[in-house]
């Protein structure tokens, strides 16, 4: 019980930490600060944060169950529109001048599949039907997912 | 038929809260307490799966084998979706559930105030030992921070309609010789409609999105967290949302002989307005209080008031997927019992009875890393100082804790994580007491 920390130590710990904070801002990858406001990438980055939100409210343990509800029909309804601007962003332009015109329908098909399946995720958030909006994000999840497989890295 | 089962809804929910066994009602609100729970299940899975697929594309080389796999086990598609375009299909009745958590907390503390202090079960930092007075190592064992939560929500023409009643076991009574019970205590209990909110819930002072997550059930020293009466408006404004609240007053004084007077003779409520706002680089908030400090202490002739205010900047900042920081700073001659659970009094009584406000200030950092989808860790340091001049001897002059934790959730409603706490305080005459803390807790949540 000798040990005697002064106030000067609690202030270096926050220094140190905000230190850090600003270190892993600086650390972001290239990738992602130059991914445009309006790029596929971003929309697509911004969707795994979403996930990753929704995953979070599974442990929350200050907010009420109530406030809980709340927050997860927002970011599903966020999840949905940021879902709906990328099939409209890759629908019109998406591949490359050199693809041919069944990689072209292909796509669009798929791209008009995630624009469904978005505005499905609305409609149910918009309800409130919580129990289906599991399904429904695992369907914007399929899309990207088969969109990603067949053309994202076969790109040139 | 709407009437008939939402009046079949609401005999179920006061069953529940009276205990009384009215089987099928209450099955069926099982029924929505298990939906709830495959929800959260299959979140859990959509996020897995999706880090699944995304490994899977970073290996090119698998992409053609992978392809005709992933198109067989396709969800149904949307062509199979249930239509809700229909506004019909929003429920119109209360839709009533119960839940909670159960929560086993082993903490074991270099120091304690002694028998029965509810310090050795949850952190409060303004009251840990003072050195040389504290008994040394001490074991506790307890469930008490267990909950148990009942919430009801409808829509209606003025908006979305709910109620909410938490309770936890953390209130007064029980000892561990033998049956370990403890009395309820109420955390939460509020009913909303549309903006308004009325009933017990934490203070518009408290962002409540900036309280790190932490096994302790206390309190980082840097943090707010008052739970009182209130009524409280909210309005959305441009992209974020302003709440003005008026609150449940309580003032708290030290006397001129070091004691802490809660005189009880408050006649104007804690007035609060803040604005938050969400944006993508994370959720921020700035928070403003004003409130009176009063005594009217006709026997002792003490008849005082004071009107002070205080101002609060808090949120959480995410960077990336993985990372985020939360933190809160709070300053002014108000904050009084709203920092640190009350480790500084609002003002002084001096001896000719007149209050005098103390100034103080707190800042608390909590950086949270997440190593994978179920091992995340928190590391979190809280500080908080008052104006200690004229201030009695044995008040508390400052304070700070650091919290660091390893939590891992193998399924998506339980949680178990080891924290090391530390924390030490220094009173106006130079003594201090500090305390390293070792908790294990495991949660589950239902």
């Amino acid at each position: 019980m000798g040990y005697r920390p002064r106030s000067s130590t609690c202030v270096a710990l926050l220094v140190l930490l905000a230190s850090a904070a600003l270190g892993a801002c600086r650390a972001a990858p290239p990738s992602a600060v130059s991914a445009q406001a309006s790029t596929p990438l971003h929309y697509s980055e911004r969707l795994r944060g979403l996930m990753q939100r929704m995953n979070a409210l599974l442990y929350e343990r200050n907010q009420t169950e109530l406030e809980v509800d709340k927050e997860r029909l927002e970011r599903a309804r966020e999840l949905a529109s940021a879902a709906a601007t990328l099939a409209g962003e890759v629908g019109a332009d998406g591949l490359p001048a050199s693809a041919d015109d069944a990689a072209r329908k292909a796509f669009a098909g798929l791209a008009q599949e995630l624009a469904a399946a978005a505005a499905q995720l609305d409609a149910l958030a918009a309800a409130r039907r919580y129990s289906e909006l599991s399904p429904q994000m695992e369907r914007v999840a399929h899309a990207c997912a088969t969109c990603h497989l067949r053309f994202r890295d076969r790109s040139p | 038929m709407s009437r008939t089962r939402g009046a079949a809804l609401r005999r179920a929910a006061l069953a529940a809260v009276l205990g009384v066994a009215v089987a099928p009602d209450l099955a069926a609100e099982l029924n929505a307490t298990a939906e709830l729970a495959t929800l959260k299940a299959e979140i859990a899975r959509l996020s897995a799966r999706v880090a699944e697929l995304e490994e899977r594309l970073a290996t090119p080389a698998d992409a053609d084998a992978t392809t005709d796999s992933a198109t067989t086990t396709a969800p149904p598609a949307t062509a199979d979706a249930i239509e809700v375009t229909d506004a019909a299909m929003i429920p119109r009745g209360p839709r009533v559930s119960v839940g909670g958590r159960v929560k086993l907390d082993v903490v074991f503390s270099d120091t304690s105030r002694g028998r029965g202090a509810i310090g050795d079960t949850l952190l409060a930092p303004g009251a840990i030992a003072l050195d040389a007075t504290g008994e040394s190592d001490q074991l506790d064992w307890s469930a008490r921070a267990s909950r148990l939560w009942l919430k009801s929500w409808q829509t209606t023409p003025w908006g979305d309609a709910g109620a909410y009643l938490e309770l936890d076991l953390l209130g007064s009574g029980g000892d561990q010789r033998v049956s370990n019970g403890y009395g309820a205590r109420l955390r939460h209990g509020y009913g909303e409609l549309g903006g308004l909110l009325f009933g017990q819930t934490y203070s518009t002072f408290v962002d409540v999105g900036a309280l790190p997550e932490l096994n302790d059930d206390g309190i980082s020293a840097g943090s707010l967290n008052v739970r009182q009466p209130l009524l409280r408006y909210q309005h959305v404004l441009g992209a974020g949302t302003v709440q003005l609240a008026f609150e449940a007053p309580e003032t708290t004084l030290t006397a001129a002989d070091g004691t802490r007077l809660s005189p009880d003779d408050d006649r104007l409520p804690d007035v609060m307005l803040r604005y938050q706002r969400d944006d993508a680089f994370g959720q921020w908030s700035l928070a403003t209080m004003v409130r009176e400090l009063r005594i009217d202490d006709a026997a002792g002739g003490a008849r005082d008031s004071a009107v002070g205010a205080a101002a609060s900047l808090s949120g959480m900042l995410r960077f990336g997927v993985r990372d985020g920081l939360r933190f809160t700073a709070v300053g002014g001659n108000a904050v009084g019992r709203y920092l640190a659970f009350n480790a500084f009094d609002g003002g002084r009584l001096d001896a000719n009875g007149n209050i005098t406000l103390t100034p103080m200030a707190g800042g608390m950092l909590s950086w949270q890393h997440l190593w994978d989808e179920h091992w995340r860790s928190n590391l979190t340091a809280g500080y908080a100082w008052a104006d200690d001049d004229g201030a009695h001897a044995s008040a508390n002059a400052s304070l700070y804790t650091v919290h660091a934790n390893l939590l891992w959730s193998p399924v998506a409603h339980t949680t178990l994580g080891l924290e090391w706490i530390h924390a030490y305080r220094r009173l106006v005459d130079g003594r201090t007491g500090s305390l390293q803390r070792l908790q294990f807790s495991a949660v589950h949540k239902f």
